[in-house]
């Protein structure tokens, strides 16, 4: 290990970030963490990480930094590329990055959040084992201009340049471009729906009043079909709220883990990274499909992650100049 | 209880479920909704995630990738049936300032049940209000006291930031707010105890089935009062 680090230049809205603290719900706690999961884990696992680790999320601004030391990056999420030192490189790869060169993120057009993950463990505070961001325990790390983010990395070039790369190591990029589609499973509370399900068949926009928390959508109108209310109970990340003034409320992973609305259908584990990647504006639609199918989806993305784990692995053992740092690669 | 407990399980996502619990009253459900939000999460369940308890219902979490619907159903459904250990209720004294700055909606809500101020600060001080459950934002407690004249509207717009220790008044609930967020209920009061600290586990000091009662302090006292409210002994 050595300690390495990179001195933020802009930092747009840029925080330090990880899956977030499940596990505390109970207690009132939202999970939080990345709210593209799969994007946040795939660039930890490209640069040799636990798919856990801390890194950087950038929402919706562009992020540039220098390189105090020789650093192995993988940038993802809405990132369409990387500019290294005025090169432009592919996201969704493991790049090389020397000390003293600039890197460029700049906002793609297409999503929302972009991913750069550093070999190595960033340094921050955690709160109930999470570095995320929650602005009600009053824990998170927002990064600004002239910021220093030390890295401790196995990664080592041993003093030597290169202009090839040593290894291509990529992961297939997630096409954001347009409507964003999500799969979602019925809810508990279709019947209090007028038209039920089929109300969700049709074009949603994100509005500015949508966070982290969760997406406000407007659209065509949706009634209840009771006046009723829904006693406060448990609600799922996903969740599809039909609250009293119209439009449609996503859940993400910030939310408060009560609430009161009818609940008409749950986005999947699997396409809650897509709906993170959801930035004001953007149109939105939801497909229902069947619980077998929202895991086999969910399952296949787990697996491919695993085998880009493998050869990651087996890239970096080869090349001696770092290793994976833990191959505790934690599961949904 | 008599008989045994009686739960469905819905699917609620492909990584939650929501319980339903039969019960003849309101009571009986929300005393199975407790003791699952406390025996379920130490059960050793494989993928368990969370346990969200609350009036009348639960909501527990698991990580599809590791179990499925099925199990975690025949989990809920063994605790379910298990006679809970009733613990005692402890019960914690809250001091809270009344109206002014603190409670900018006591007079409104106070005639909307055609009472005083005063008045409505005596229904709030002079009874028990249990707490049903905890949940966001961070550990707040949320209680049934009282039988209030009628049910108390929220706010038509949630209001962007309340300040730590807000009480607030819903329905026939009451709850606290333990930390500066947004929200929607109607403020009475504020209360200068620090409720939810990560320094102490659990960080709150009290939990469902537990009592508090509150007194009414003057805005002067706030600093001798902004103490960690302990369980009487």
């Amino acid at each position: 290990m050595s300690r390495t680090s990179l001195t933020i230049e802009q930092a747009g809205h840029c925080v330090v970030q990880d899956l977030g603290r499940p596990g505390h719900a109970g207690i009132g706690i939202p999970v939080n963490g990345a709210a593209d999961q799969h994007a946040a884990r795939t660039a930890n696992i490209l640069v040799g990480n636990a798919d856990d680790s801390a890194l950087l999320e950038v929402t919706g601004s562009e992020l540039s930094f220098t390189a105090g030391d020789d650093l192995l990056v993988a940038v993802t999420g809405a990132a369409h590329e990387v500019v290294v030192d005025g090169h432009r490189q592919p996201a969704w790869a493991t790049l090389t990055v020397f000390a003293g060169t600039h890197v460029r993120i700049p906002v793609s057009g297409t999503g929302y959040r972009s991913y750069v993950a550093v070999n190595g463990c960033i340094d921050a505070a955690r709160a109930l084992g999470s570095v995320a961001p929650d602005h009600l325990l009053g824990v998170g790390r927002q990064l600004a201009a002239d910021d220093v983010v030390t890295v401790d990395s196995t990664f080592s070039t041993r003093g030597r340049r290169w202009w090839e790369p040593l290894f291509r190591l990529e992961a297939a990029p997630v096409d954001l471009a347009g409507t964003i589609g999500v799969d979602a499973t019925a809810g508990p509370d279709v019947a209090r729906i007028r038209g039920g399900l089929a109300a969700l068949d049709a074009s949603f926009t994100v509005t500015p009043q949508s966070d982290h928390i969760g997406l406000r959508l407007t659209g065509p109108p949706i009634e209840r079909a009771t006046t009723d209310e829904v006693l406060s109970r448990g609600v799922p990340v996903g969740a599809i709220e039909v609250p009293p003034d119209g439009g449609l409320i996503m859940l993400l992973r910030g939310r408060l883990v009560t609430a009161g609305y009818p609940v008409l259908a749950v986005v999947t584990t699997e396409s809650l990274d897509r709906l993170g990647q959801a930035a004001p504006g953007t149109t939105v639609r939801v497909t229902i499909c069947d619980l077998d199918d929202a895991r086999a989806h969910l399952r296949r993305r787990h697996d491919e992650r695993r085998q880009l784990a493998e050869r990651v692995r087996a890239a970096l053992d080869a090349s001696g100049l770092g290793h994976v740092i833990a191959d505790r690669h934690s599961s949904a | 209880m008599t008989g045994p407990t009686r739960v469905s399980c819905h699917e609620y996502g492909d990584a939650a479920v929501l319980v339903d619990i039969e019960g003849d009253t309101y009571d009986d459900r929300w005393d199975v909704a407790r003791r699952l939000g406390r025996s379920l999460p130490d059960a050793g369940v494989p993928g368990l995630v969370d346990v969200v308890a609350t009036f009348q219902d639960v909501v527990v979490t698991f990580d599809p990738l590791v179990t499925d619907t099925d199990a975690i159903r025949s989990a809920i459904v063994e605790q379910a049936g298990r006679p809970g250990a009733s613990a005692l209720p402890r019960r914690f004294h809250v001091p809270a300032v009344y109206g002014g700055e603190h409670g900018p909606d006591l007079a409104d809500v106070a005639a909307e049940l055609s009472l005083t101020p005063d008045e409505l600060v005596d229904l709030h001080t002079c009874a028990d209000w249990t707490v049903r459950f905890t949940a966001s934002p961070v550990g707040a407690p949320f209680m049934d006291g009282p039988d209030l004249p009628r049910s108390v509207a929220r706010m038509r717009e949630p209001r962007a930031r309340l300040p730590a220790g807000s009480v607030a008044m819903s329905g026939q609930q009451s709850m606290i707010y333990p930390a500066a967020s947004p929200g929607g209920w109607r403020i009475v009061g504020r209360t200068p105890s620090p409720l939810f600290d990560l320094d102490h586990e659990p960080p709150m000091p009290y939990a469902a089935g537990d009592v508090i009662r509150f007194f009414a302090i003057d805005a002067t006292a706030w600093d001798d009062h902004a103490v960690r409210p302990e369980a009487d002994t």
